[in-house]
């Protein structure tokens, strides 16, 4: 109990719809923390959420039903001053034990009886909303608690805010310490800057909250890395797997070879696309959004940009690919059949020496290759384009979760990639020592990750997470 | 996903294998190879001070089949335990074959203790050797050559097939033992690991060996007599019994009898006959002893001391290994481990105690009522100016905010000698219909003696910019739940007063004085239906990136379809069911754009590109109101939009003659195309918003509102201005249709 008592206390008050839940969710990276809806009163109990900061509860965030009738209740404690020597407190404390506080005003009850035992009170403000009479009797009253007001400005990123006329407003009253954090288009340094106002205004838990801004600080970071890591290994998976076009021996006419290749295309495509839905969910986790349902999640946040087929000549186009050259190849299906092996020549003199190289140079894994090219057989690989729409998408996913609110309930417009030349470039070239290591891939099996797959991940994410935060 | 079996096992708590982390990691990989996103059951860490491994051990647990897997785990290691244990009895068995193939315990000749020597430890000598020189110069061969992976595979093969642990079956199981093993693969004989496993598992293999030969031995040397005896060609004796000697100092320091030097020459086997020199029983024994002693010292000591080594070292490589959690396949059960905040019950009781006194209500007075009032209440200041233009006197009482305000508003009401007969409040849309404005709402119409109430709700273009159109519906049915619950009854409109027009004018003055129609739900009207579908399609309009793929068109005549919902029930009278479509897609779609063909008026039907349109509007109506379309459906809707087209224009080419535009070859540009797609979803607007008045007034209402050629949109503002123009020729056509 003593425990519960001498956590850092907060109450997130507001006017109705100003977006307290949302500040609630965002802080907390829950998506679906409480209700959100711009109805009234959607919030009509207190609930309330700890902020860990390596595992440890560091703060106590009380999400408050709204104020309403701010007006009519401030109008009811200016009727229940009995003597002149009545302060705030002590008329608030009159209101909440009385019986309008249960009935008319339960809602604002709620609020403000945990805005009296508060350490902080955190009021919420629509940076779109006018600064209205109702809203200065809100603050009017919360100052009456007692206890250090901080106005958060929400929506401050919308075109409409109205940010100097909140700031003015506010100072009048005399609360110069704002902050303003947006809770649809996620700020890392805004939230930063947030909790530092919160350290001035209730010192007594300073070492809680630089717990918290460097808990936080540290998991962005790591947000950041991993996703960088899963779209390497996305990558690197992806130009390791080879499919096999077996030659069977009943298949002489060319058409049943055609039709095999057709078959082994499919089972290619199919397993990509597979490998990439895994990895954009993966990319939704590691920055802690939902794991219920991760396809419709993907598809709401990306505006169904995502839910485009990964061969569509759609996804091709919006990945950039058909402007630069070496994509041309295999375009179409995302297969060409591997060129390293399948280009040589049966007959080719360079045979038996290549053979020898081919062994001795690399795994055993690369003579099997050889010697089932020999029979015929052809091996099916992604082509650099497929690798590039991958590449494209799933950087996008990273970027566009990176700014993303946990209360953005709308579907955000990923903006078109322009992957620049010499980047992909890169990438594409660091994952050619993928190519002839089939065993690489984690697309269709599973195994002890080797330490030349890892090596070349790590490289391959260093580049790329220069890309997700630039 | 997961059977009734599979939550069952679920429930069960169990200790996860060692190390910790491998459990994760053989979670992980069954998570990783679903071919389903599998659902993660929403666990937490029981102490989140624990290592990483433990804390993932600790959610991995927690998930679907994860006991099933920890069965397999263990399960594959029995079957190699099993199989180490047969290459062991096989060794022992070698070892004693070896032993009784060197003694030749047939022939009576004495047994050449060297050439003895030499033929049991000789050979595993120099191969002890090789492995050690193997071990510190071959760590890069060793690491590729695995015979952990080997034996993995092996016991994986086997542990698939005789079905070790877990109760599910098929893919699922065989998922299982894949993840468990590939986990396994990874802490047992991944990295460093496999060399010191190799280690371990060739010693013990000759570790098994020599105890096999030893026992042969001592078995041979108990039940036999050996003479034993050396010879030699081209060496001298000297050597021999320094050889000997040398031999000699390590089994006697440990204990072991050896033979001295009178023994050693003893043993000389006699050049001229084949025997000993001279033998005797002491001399014999010190021998044997030596035998003994050198297999002891020589084969099975070092085996065994190595033997723990590599078993100590792979066992404490094992323990230190952690899983690479920054791998993709642990993001999901890593999130699980991080929580960054958690949930808090919180009790909030307030309790009543007293009860604050009321306001006193001031007498009523008799009074005349008359004319209307306006009032704003947290109104912004609207575009067109305060009063707003009414078209009728009325008495302004003002915009209210402030408590202040409403006091003196509510005052001004009390006693006043006249009141209006209707209040009008005028509002934001954006504001929320919550308690405070109730309040206001309801303290001024008390005061004004209960009139009836219209609220005027403006602002709706700008609220449109910050919201989807849902949340506008929303919102006014918020508004209305608001007034309903006042309980005094009142009207609801929605008027922007930022951007008036000649409709939304008549419609202010209609509100204000009273003469609209009762009986016509205006707060539902067309208006607001096609104001939501034309929102609509801005909205996706907005997101195309060039001319609109088939799907996207689809989409935006569901949504047209989906917000006329309310009023019409979304379908487009005389379109084919989806049965009749799935029965003969071509004949449903030629239907359905004749159906809407009969609609268009004869100038559009004239139109090739107008008619066309029509085709294609009946073609995707029809799929737009089929609730969920069957994916081979989607994959048809090229075909079936080009059959509507074509039966469009086909229609058209039959009914009137139009040289301009049957000839007309333009280019298929981008915005031509965008610009068809758009007017075909305001034609289905227009055409589901009107269908319950008559094909006669649809018919005017089209001839006026769709006017020239399809215009060309090129971007989304263009669409907007479009879809707007269309919007006020409706609301113009509408009213028209109406007053005549």
């Amino acid at each position: 109990m003593s425990e519960k008592e001498d956590i850092f206390q907060i109450a997130v008050v507001g006017h109705t719809n100003a977006g307290k839940t949302s500040l609630m969710r965002t802080l907390s990276r829950d998506a679906g923390f409480g209700e959100v809806s711009p109805s009234p009163a959607t919030t009509r109990e207190v609930t309330s959420i700890a902020l860990l900061a390596d595992g440890i509860p560091r703060a106590d965030f009380r999400d408050t039903p709204g104020l309403e009738d701010s007006i009519g209740l401030l109008e009811l404690v200016d009727r229940l001053r009995t003597d002149r020597r009545d302060d705030g407190p002590s008329l608030i404390e009159r209101f909440l034990g009385s019986l309008e506080a249960a009935d008319r005003y339960s809602q604002e009850a709620k609020a403000l009886r945990q805005a009296r035992i508060a350490d902080l009170v955190l009021y919420v403000i629509d940076a779109r909303d006018r600064v209205l009479p109702r809203h200065l009797d809100e603050l009017e009253l919360l100052t009456r608690c007692g206890r250090p007001v901080l106005p958060v400005m929400n929506f401050v990123s919308d075109d409409t805010n109205r940010n100097e006329e909140w700031r003015d407003a506010l100072a009048r009253l005399g609360l110069h310490a704002t902050a303003s954090f947006d809770t649809v288009i996620f700020d890392a340094d805004d939230e930063r800057r947030l909790f530092e106002s919160m350290r001035v205004l209730a010192d007594d838990h300073a070492e809680a909250i630089d717990a918290l801004i460097e808990d936080r600080k540290r998991r962005r970071r790591r947000s950041i890395d991993r996703a960088a890591n899963a779209i390497a290994e996305l990558l690197v998976d992806s130009a390791a797997y080879v499919v096999v076009v077996a030659p069977s021996d009943e298949a002489k006419d060319d058409d049943e070879i055609r039709y095999q290749q057709l078959e082994a295309e499919d089972s290619l495509q199919a397993a990509l696309r597979k490998h990439e839905r895994f990895a954009h969910r993966t990319i939704l986790a590691d920055f802690e959004f939902t794991d219920e349902d991760p396809e419709a999640a993907l598809l709401e946040c990306t505006e169904g940009r995502l839910g485009i087929d990964l061969f569509s000549k759609e996804a091709l186009k919006y990945s950039g690919v058909g402007a630069t050259a070496g994509a041309a190849g295999g375009a179409a299906t995302g297969a060409v059949i591997d060129l390293a092996l399948g280009g040589m020549s049966l007959g080719a003199a360079a045979g038996i020496g290549a053979i020898v190289g081919g062994l001795l140079g690399s795994t055993a894994g690369q003579g099997r290759r050889l010697y089932r090219r020999l029979r015929g057989g052809d091996e099916l690989r992604a082509g650099d384009g497929t690798l590039q729409v991958l590449l494209a998408r799933s950087l996008d996913l990273a970027r566009a979760l990176c700014s993303r609110g946990h209360a953005d309930t709308r579907s955000i417009a990923i903006h078109e990639v322009v992957l620049k030349d010499d980047f992909l470039k890169t990438v594409l070239e660091t994952l050619r020592s993928a190519r002839s290591h089939p065993s690489w891939s984690r697309v269709d099996r599973v195994g002890p990750d080797s330490q030349g797959r890892t090596a070349l991940i790590k490289r391959l994410a260093r580049t790329i997470r220069s890309r997700i935060v630039d | 996903m997961s059977t009734p079996q599979d939550l069952e096992v679920n429930t069960e708590s169990f200790e996860p294998p060692a190390p910790a982390g491998l459990l994760a990691s053989a979670v992980a990989n069954y998570i990783h190879s679903a071919h389903e996103p599998m659902n993660m059951v929403d666990a937490r860490p029981r102490d989140p001070r624990a290592s990483m491994a433990r804390k993932l051990d600790d959610v991995a647990s927690s998930q679907t089949d994860a006991s099933a897997i920890a069965k397999s785990i263990h399960g594959l290691r029995g079957w190699m335990h099993w199989i180490m244990a047969i290459g062991m009895i096989l060794s022992v068995a070698a070892g004693a074959l070896a032993a009784v193939g060197s003694l030749d315990v047939e022939g009576g000749d004495p047994v050449n203790i060297f050439w003895l020597l030499g033929a049991v430890l000789g050979g595993q000598t120099i191969l002890l050797i090789l492995w050690l020189l193997m071990l510190v110069f071959g760590g890069r061969l060793l690491r590729r050559w695995s015979i952990g992976g080997f034996l993995l595979g092996f016991s994986s093969w086997v542990a698939a097939r005789v079905g070790i642990g877990g109760g599910s079956t098929g893919s699922s199981r065989k998922r299982q033992v894949q993840s468990a093993a590939a986990a396994v693969a990874e802490t047992d004989f991944g990295g460093s690991r496999t060399r010191w496993l190799l280690g371990t598992l060739t010693n013990l293999a000759w570790l098994a060996f020599n105890i096999g030969l030893l026992g042969s031995l001592i078995g041979a040397l108990y039940v036999r007599q050996f003479d034993f005896g050396w010879e030699t060609t081209i060496g001298s004796d000297a050597a021999f019994e320094r050889a000997t000697e040398f031999v000699s100092i390590a089994p006697e320091w440990v204990g072991f009898e050896v033979p001295d030097q009178a023994q050693v020459l003893e043993a000389r086997i006699d050049p001229g006959t084949g025997q000993l020199t001279a033998e005797n029983e002491t001399t014999r024994k010190a021998f044997s002893s030596l035998l003994i002693g050198s297999v002891v010292i020589y084969g099975l000591a070092p085996r065994f001391l190595l033997f723990m080594i590599c078993l100590m070292i792979w066992r404490t490589t094992r323990r230190r290994w952690r899983p690479s959690v920054d791998s993709a396949r642990f993001t999901l059960l890593r999130r699980l481990t991080e929580p960054q905040a958690v949930k808090v019950d919180s009790d909030d009781t307030g309790i009543a105690e007293n009860t604050p006194p009321e306001e006193e209500e001031p007498p009523p007075v008799d009074r005349q009522t008359i004319g209307s009032a306006i009032i704003g209440i947290e109104l912004h200041m609207p575009s067109c100016g305060w009063p707003p233009p009414c078209g009728a006197p009325v008495e302004d009482l003002g915009m209210v905010e402030s408590r202040e305000d409403r006091i003196a508003t509510v005052r001004m009401l009390r006693y006043s000698t006249t009141l209006p007969a209707r209040l009008v409040i005028i509002a934001d849309i954006s504001t929320t219909p919550d308690r405070g404005i109730a309040r206001s709402i309801e303290l001024v119409h008390e005061a004004a003696d209960q009139p009836k109430l219209i609220v005027i709700l403006s602002g709706g273009a700008r609220f449109r910019d910050r919201v989807d159109a849902s949340a506008l519906e929303r919102r006014i049915g918020d508004w209305r739940t608001m007034v309903k619950n006042m309980g005094v009854g009142g009207e609801i409109h929605e008027v922007d007063l930022d951007n008036l027009t000649a409709a939304s004018r008549a419609q202010l003055s209609e509100a204000v004085s009273g003469s609209a129609r009762p009986n016509l739900p205006i707060e539902r009207g067309p208006v607001a239906s096609i104001d939501a579908a034309f929102a609509e399609i801005s909205a996706q309009v907005r997101r195309w990136h060039d001319a609109p793929t088939d799907k996207e068109r689809l989409a935006l005549h569901k949504a047209v379809a989906r917000c006329a919902e309310a009023e019409t029930g979304g379908r487009l009278l005389g379109t084919p069911t989806i049965e009749a479509l799935t029965r003969d897609p071509r004949e449903a779609i030629v239907e359905a754009g004749r159906g809407v063909l009969a609609m268009l008026p004869a100038r559009l039907l004239a139109s090739g590109r107008w008619a066309s349109i029509g085709g294609t509007v009946g073609a995707l109506a029809c799929l737009a109101t089929a609730g969920t379309v069957a994916p081979a459906v989607l994959a048809a809707l090229p075909v079936w939009l080009a059959t509507g087209a074509a039966s469009g224009a086909g229609l058209a080419a039959l009914k009137g003659p139009d040289e301009s535009d049957a000839t007309d070859e333009l280019m298929e540009t981008e915005g031509r195309l965008r610009g068809e797609a758009i007017a075909g979803a305001a034609m289905h607007t227009v055409l589901l918003t009107f269908q319950g008045r008559g094909e006669r007034t649809i018919q005017e209402i089209m001839e006026k509102v769709f006017q020239g050629d399809p215009p060309e949109l090129p971007d989304s503002e263009s669409a907007a201005h479009a879809l707007s123009r269309w919007r006020s020729k409706i609301v113009i056509a509408d009213h028209e249709s109406r007053s005549s």
